[in-house]
């Protein structure tokens, strides 16, 4: 019977005693120098893991504890004795467990971020009612009125041209199952621009009346918009970034928050890129549906094209941080869609 | 003193030798070591879909305790990973409902805000409680002696005045014109920014007076000497490092631009000159508050029978945190847990111990660990730790 000299602590002082333990039918016996010896069950020892740096202390069930004089020695003995390695402290004690868990990881959360997450914030928005989009929408247009937005110059016949050829292309295309929306013109800060919030609600700029000059264009636009609200894209954002950001936190939680925004933003920026594909696929079932070519979506990037020349704007950021796919693509996309 | 009653077989502090014996603080984890751990922690959180986190959290505190070292023996932690995952989930729901309050209505950010106010001391008290009386050395626990009322004075001037006004403003607009409402918050905003700004030193000093002067270990109960004048300095100074690169970056640039230099050669300039002040900024002034807070705090910590010390030097700890930063940028994230150890290792280094008691002296009544996991997942989830 082999035994293993160690520190013993009483925990109510903090004065070490010399010590020797040993294990006999499933009890750890602890030999004191200056006191009767002490028997616990094996089971009810708390041991440590084995690691290649620190220190090995064993809590004891009565608030005792014991740690090692000599650690190669202790891990000898308690696996000879008492408590053999867990499968876990044998992948994170060897460098090809390590590498396995390493691959296996990075497989796991590139198809969460592709997969997983998608999917999983879609059951989860599922299951948020229509109202809380409402509320969300409603909050947020009345910040952006305050701040960004003005009243639409543009003449009511007009709107109501426009409002109703929507309304025809949207029973056209979505039937029966067209979510509840609203569509608000506004003027503005914000250029030519169109957009739309949870819940529902669209605003177009004037100015993007203006510069696209033609009901086709702009229809083209808002159905794009419209299938921002039948996914529920703001919702699902929402969901997939506040994810993001608590799996990143874990990841990288104790060492500040710089360093976790950065890979934050360039996820939530592929999500956005996805969800302004999807809007772009709705557009053009839109416009089919509505009997408008898919080519009236060219003339809006066009448009945007020469407004930013015109103004002097330089072009958006590299497109890992861009939340819209590149302009050429969609022109792309759309000229394909319209058979050319 | 702790009301604490000797036990036998240890001396009492009064019969100590009165000469002074300085042990430094060690800590001897390794950053490949520490990866090896993180990895295989992340891989089992991810496949858990995150109830695996306490299990994880244990592990790491673990490793990091048992190479702690103080005069021959290591630290160790207590808590139970089963019923931690308990107080994860309390406090992930509690956290989920008030950050998501803010989207339904104003009343409901105004609500959660004033219950948040309320509970965070308790928390940050539970949390105190539960970190230190699962941790022990030579295996006598620590305790937190600080009570809610100490609590509740230390914490809730600066919560009330950061989180509630916030929410007022967005009541109290809700009624107005978008003009006035505008200037409204704009005003009432710049205002309680700026005095919570100015009063930030005063409050981090009465949460730091609670927390450090209600550590104890045995029959020894810690103070914090330090006074607010060296809190208002060093957040002055630190104020001033942060400060002091974009005006110099300002003078730079008009220096260039009164020698009549040409538009296209500022352009070029600019970019590399705004990277260098960000990352500057993200860098150098917190190097700077956390080192000098670290010395502040932990070098006035102790009673009349020992007393911590702390010399973390400002420019070797920047370089640390700037290399650090710039191989997780290179490294996509994989030197993390190297760097976590390198900043550990500077941080707990930098302290030593003065006494002149016996370390194998203390004493005190036998300590069971708090079932207060709650407490503690709050401290992670907010981003609060002892300090060192």
């Amino acid at each position: 019977m082999s035994t293993l000299a160690v520190d013993y602590f009483d925990g109510r002082s903090s004065r070490p005693q010399r010590a020797a333990l040993s294990v006999q039918d499933g009890r750890l016996r602890v030999e004191r120098a200056d006191a009767a010896p002490l028997e616990v069950p094996l089971r009810e020892v708390r041991w440590p893991e084995r690691t290649r740096h620190g220190a090995r202390i064993a809590q004891l069930p009565d608030g005792a504890a014991v740690q090692a004089l000599d650690v190669a020695g202790w891990d000898a003995w308690v696996a000879a004795n008492a408590a053999p390695d867990s499968l876990v402290v044998k992948a994170q004690q060897s460098w090809r467990g390590t590498l396995v868990a390493c691959a296996a990881l990075v497989v796991l959360v590139v198809a969460g971020y592709l997969w997983g997450l998608p999917v999983a914030a879609r059951a989860i928005v599922a299951f948020i009612p229509a109202t809380v989009d409402a509320l969300a929408g409603d909050q947020a247009l009345q910040t952006i009125d305050g701040r960004w937005l003005k009243p639409s110059k543009l003449p009511a016949a007009d709107q109501e041209r426009l409002r109703a050829a929507f309304a025809e292309g949207v029973r056209k295309t979505y039937g029966a199952k067209a979510p509840p929306w609203r569509l608000e013109f506004r003027s503005g800060k914000i250029g030519p621009n169109a957009f739309a919030l949870p819940g529902g609600t669209m605003i177009v700029t004037d100015e993007l009346v203006a510069m696209v000059a033609s009901d086709d264009t702009v229809l083209g636009v808002l159905g794009h918009e419209m299938g921002h609200v039948a996914h529920r894209h703001g919702m699902r954002q929402l969901v997939q970034v506040s994810a993001l950001g608590a799996v990143l936190s874990v990841a990288f939680g104790d060492y500040g928050t710089f360093i976790t925004t950065v890979p934050l933003v360039i996820a939530s920026m592929g999500y956005s890129r996805d969800a302004e594909r999807e809007a772009d696929e709705e557009s053009v079932r839109f416009m089919r549906a509505a009997g408008i070519s898919p080519l009236a979506m060219v003339g809006f990037f066009e448009g945007v094209k020469k407004y930013r020349k015109d103004k002097g704007m330089p072009d958006g950021p590299g497109i890992a941080f861009s939340s819209h796919p590149a302009d050429d693509a969609r022109i792309e996309y759309f000229r394909r869609a319209a058979g050319r | 003193m702790d009301a604490h009653h000797p036990v036998e077989g240890a001396r009492a502090p009064n019969g100590a030798p009165s000469e002074v014996k300085v042990y430094d603080i060690e800590f001897t984890a390794s950053g490949s070591e520490y990866f090896r751990i993180w990895i295989v922690n992340l891989l089992l959180i991810v496949l858990t879909l995150g109830l695996y986190l306490p299990w994880a959290k244990v592990r790491k505190l673990k490793y990091f305790y048992s190479n702690t070292w103080l005069d021959g023996h290591a630290l160790d932690f207590h808590g139970e990973p089963r019923k931690m995952l308990r107080g994860t989930l309390l406090v992930g729901v509690f956290l989920a409902v008030y950050s998501q309050a803010g989207q339904v209505s104003p009343w409901a950010a105004l609500v959660a805000a004033i219950a948040f106010v309320a509970v965070w001391p308790l928390l940050f008290r539970a949390s105190m409680r539960f970190r230190l009386s699962n941790t022990s050395w030579r295996g006598m626990r620590f305790r937190f002696t600080g009570d809610a009322g100490g609590a509740y004075l230390a914490m809730l001037p600066p919560l009330a005045m950061f989180l509630i006004p916030f929410s007022i403003i967005g009541v109290a607009a809700e009624g107005m014109t978008e003009k006035a409402a505008g200037d409204f918050v704009g005003r009432f905003a710049a205002l309680t920014l700026l005095a919570f700004l100015v009063a930030f030193p005063y409050f981090f000093w009465q949460i730091k007076r609670y927390q450090h002067g209600n550590y104890a270990y045995g029959q020894m109960k810690a103070e914090l000497r330090a006074t607010i004048g060296g809190f208002y300095g060093v957040f002055l100074k630190t104020l001033g490092v942060a400060l002091l690169p974009v005006a110099a970056a300002g003078a730079v640039i008009g220096l260039m631009v009164a020698a009549g230099m040409g538009k296209g050669f500022l352009i070029v300039l600019i970019i590399p000159l705004i990277l260098a002040v960000m990352l500057y900024g993200n860098i150098v002034p917190k190097a700077f508050a956390v080192s000098r807070l670290q010395n502040l705090v932990w070098g006035r910590t102790g009673n009349r029978y020992f007393k911590f010390s702390s010399d973390l030097a400002f420019s070797p700890y920047a370089k640390l945190q700037l290399k650090n930063f710039l191989l997780i940028g290179i490294s996509g994230g994989f030197y993390w847990p190297f760097a976590v150890v390198a900043n550990r290792a500077a941080q707990i280094e930098a302290v030593s111990l003065r006494t002149k008691i016996e370390l194998d002296a203390l004493a005190g009544a036998a300590q069971r660990g708090e079932s207060d996991a709650a407490g503690d997942a709050a401290a992670d989830l907010f981003g609060l730790d002892v300090g060192m």
